[in-house]
This record gives structure tokens, sequence and C-alpha cells, in this order.
């Protein structure tokens, strides 16, 4: 059995903890990725990152996705990042 | 571009065999390539939808969390979180799409919806707490489509690579090697004619010299 994580600011991922995600409090990016070093040696399946302190890692088990929040676009964007790369070009 | 190999026969049979399984793997590799491409392009947009329509959804929840911290003050408001509600153990299983596993996450759901303790609590504070909770589903969902969309993504690209190798590289150097062994091993074969030719001439014109020095 695996864990799902979540990694951000409080004000923006407090409210993950009550619902029965793990949550990891960060307040710069080094301390955000420090916590997301750690949490994929560990069991978790999915991990959510905010925005602001995402940044992409190669896993070929975990996955690892900025947290849906209506910030800068990120989420959507390496999406279509995801899809030009795949396709070639941009659709 | 001619591969540096010897014009024989040998190789020629060699670089037939190899032409005709690199012909048949670009075929079949583009077939998977297609495949693939819509069946990734179906995942793609349900992903892109699902995030849009949950980026709007959580950030109305954060409003509230931000709503409720601000009414409550920081204090209670932490202590209100602090009854969490159970932590989700995931089971993972993979799926595959055309030879490429796709995660699907599934956790045993219970009947207690998460709650706050409610001495504290704002009604604010309980009502983004549930409309979180109803958003669960769905964010498990996005994780399982985004792994599933940077997974099929990258064997693609992968496939894509190999297609057009072979498309523009290997079968092109192939075609050219091997019409340059068959124009060497005809030009040697007329070359041997000719000298064959010659040798015939001269042990003519020999034996022509032979019966006049006879006489």
């Amino acid at each position: 059995m695996y864990k799902i994580g979540v990694i951000g600011d409080y004000d923006s991922v407090c409210g993950y903890s009550v619902i029965g995600f793990y949550t990891e409090y960060a307040s710069t990016r080094e301390e955000a990725k420090e916590i997301l070093l750690r949490m994929l040696k560990e069991n978790y399946a999915v991990i959510y990152m905010t925005e602001e302190f995402f940044f992409e890692v190669n896993s070929d088990f975990c996955v690892v996705l900025p947290l849906p929040e209506s910030g800068t676009g990120l989420g959507e964007s390496r999406i279509e990042g995801f899809i030009e790369k795949a396709v070639g070009s941009k659709i | 571009m001619i591969l540096n190999v010897n014009a024989t026969r040998m190789e020629l049979t060699r670089l037939k065999k190899e032409y005709r399984i690199a012909v048949s793997g670009h075929k079949l590799l583009k077939d998977k390539c297609d495949e693939m491409m819509r069946q990734f392009l179906i995942i793609a947009r349900e992903c892109r939808e699902l995030r849009r329509e949950l980026e709007s959804a959580v950030g109305n929840v954060n409003k509230g969390f931000a709503m409720a911290s601000a009414i409550m003050g920081e204090q209670e408001f932490k202590t209100a979180l602090l009854m969490g509600g159970k932590e989700i153990s995931l089971d993972v299983a993979e799926k595959n799409v055309m030879s490429v596993p796709i995660p699907v996450f599934s956790y045993e759901k219970t009947n207690n919806p998460p709650s706050c303790s409610e001495d504290f609590a704002a009604p604010e504070l309980a009502q983004s707490i549930a409309l979180l909770d109803g958003y669960k589903d769905k964010i498990i969902h996005l994780a399982e489509l985004e792994g599933a969309v940077a997974r099929l993504a990258a064997e693609l690209e992968k496939t894509r690579r190999r297609v057009n190798s072979l498309e523009y590289v290997m079968i092109p150097n192939y075609q050219d090697t091997i019409k340059f062994i068959r124009m060497k091993i005809e030009e040697n074969d007329r070359s041997n004619t000719t000298r064959l030719l010659k040798v015939k001439d001269m042990m003519i014109a020999e034996n022509i010299e032979a019966k006049h020095n006879q006489r």
C-alpha cells in the first residue's frame, strides 16, 4: 500500500491533510526539493507539489505533478509540453 | 549513404535480408506509433479538461480555507485542522496501453466524510473540507492521467525517432548499398567476360601463328 504526498506552503496545502493526504510544508524551493527527494525514497505513489515549488523529476514509479490550483498555469503548460513532445508540434 | 561493406554476393544476401527486416519493422513501428498517438490524444485531452476543471474548483476551495483562517484566527484554524481524516492507502496497479505500463490507482473509500474539530470551526472551513473531499477522486484520477500522459509521451517520442531513423536513414542506406553492390558485381562480371573474350582471341591468334610456323 502506498501513500499520497503533498508538498507546499501551509496556506495552499493545509486542507489536504484532512482528506487523507500526507502533507509536508516547505517555505523555499530548496526545502521542497529536499522533502521531495526524501519522499521519493519512501513508499509514495503520487506526490503533488504547489506550482511555486514544482520541478520535474524522473521517477519510474512515483507520479510527481503540480497541485491543481489557480496559479501560473504551469500544470496546463506542462500537459501542452507533453503533447508537443509526443506529436512533434503544438496542436 | 553507402555502408562500409565488402561488395560480395554474401554481403548482398545479408543486406537484402536486413533490408526486408527493416521494411517490415518500419511498418510495424509506424502502426504502433499511430495507435499509440490515438490513445495518447484521448488521454491527454481528458487530462487537460480535468486539470482545467480542478484548477478553478480547487482555487475556490482555497479561497474558502483562506476565509475560514481569517475568521477563526491562525491558531484556532490550525487546531481545527489537526483532527485530520484517515490517511489514504493507495493501491497501485498497472494497465498496458500499447505495451506502455500506465498507473491505475485505487483506494478503499470510507463512508465517514472527513471533518474538522467542530468546537472551533467556522462553517466556511467545514464547507471547504467537504468540497475538497468531493474532489478527492478527481485529484487522484488526475495523477493517474498525468502519469499516463508522461509515460506515453516519452514512449511516443522514442518510437517516432525509431520510425524516422528507419525511414530516412537505415532503409535508404540499405537501398543505396544493395544498389552499389549489385552494380559492382555486374561490373566485375562484365570485366570477367571481356577478359575471357580477350584470352580466347589471344589463344586463337596463338593457334593460327603455330599453324603458320608448322608450314
